[in-house]
């Protein structure tokens, strides 16, 4: 990621570097004459507007996904096995 | 944010951190107990951390054979090194990794022919560095397409279809709710090489997101 300094040039500041600095604006992980460089660009840029927006909605929809607990089926032979396994003579692997 | 939501969200974080300290200091020592040879304290590692290892195996392997196989591996690789845990990193680190070998190893052997072409779905820019196209909001397209879940299976699919080792670190990050220091730490990576990954990936499920729902991955 380049990531050039934007402080002191919201207006010529381009969309890909804006871009490239969006994971450390949303974390916070941008120091603060950086993120008001950032958000002036923003208040000057639609597209980065719209491409924030969407990015962030991105994250939001992977954050939803859930995937189901283990199947308490699968759990107890997982146990079983392990039972049987760690009760033999460990052999190297 | 407004400042009273900051003020709940620093707390919530707090909570959370002294939960995950808790939850970590029980682990370690039964850790401590497994290493005299106590196999009560391996069943209870067990029974606790086996819905997180399932799910982050499930997440990332996607079939339930070889998540059940990936499961048992790492359960039995706990056992043989709980030795070499010296505590130098936290317990839930270190299973994360565990994990992760084993997951990522079994990826590693299928055949990748199932990648996206990836480039096709990062932001294309002008010359100059803006956007090439006017780039769509269609962030509110979001919340009616997840009521239907088809964005789920197209998220899912997405996810499939990026290399193991970025598929691992999105599921760490964005599903898991794990920091990239110790996502760092469970797949051998910098701090910015995860941070990198992280958002390449989100760039490209961006992307795809944006075809799907019509629009230029712009």
């Amino acid at each position: 990621m380049a990531k050039r300094s934007i402080v002191g040039r919201a207006h010529s500041a381009i969309c890909e570097e804006i871009t490239n600095l969006i994971l450390d604006y949303l974390t916070g992980d941008l120091d603060s004459e950086t993120a008001s460089a950032f958000e002036e660009h923003l208040r000057l840029c639609p597209d980065c507007v719209a491409f924030l927006k969407t990015y962030e909605k991105t994250v939001h929809a992977t954050r939803s996904l859930r995937y189901e607990d283990i199947p308490p089926e699968m759990e107890k032979r997982v146990r079983r096995f392990l039972r049987e396994r760690l009760k033999k003579p460990q052999r190297r692997r | 944010m407004l400042r009273r939501e900051k003020r709940q969200a620093a707390k919530h974080d707090l909570i959370l951190r002294a939960r995950k300290k808790h939850a970590d200091e029980e682990a370690r020592s039964l850790v401590q107990r497994l290493k005299t040879g106590d196999q009560r304290a391996f069943e209870t590692l067990y029974r606790r951390y086996c819905g997180q290892v399932y799910r982050q195996v499930k997440a990332l392997v996607g079939n339930e054979a070889e998540t059940e196989e990936i499961v048992q591996d790492v359960f039995l690789t706990l056992h043989q090194k709980a030795r070499t845990f010296r505590g130098d990193s936290a317990f839930s680190t270190w299973l994360y990794r565990l994990t992760m070998n084993s997951a990522l190893g079994k990826l590693r052997r299928r055949k990748r022919s199932r990648e996206l072409n990836l480039d096709d779905h990062l932001p294309r820019y002008q010359a100059d560095g803006h956007h090439l196209l006017p780039v769509v909001d269609w962030s509110r397209d979001v919340e009616r397409h997840l009521l239907t879940k088809e964005l789920h299976r197209i998220l899912r699919h997405a996810l499939d279809q990026l290399p193991p080792k970025d598929k691992a670190v999105v599921i760490l990050s964005d599903l898991e709710g794990i920091s990239n220091k110790e996502i760092g730490k469970s797949l051998g990576l910098s701090v910015p090489a995860v941070k990198t990954r992280l958002h390449r990936a989100r760039l490209i499920l961006r992307g795809k997101l944006s075809v799907t729902l019509g629009h230029s991955s712009n």
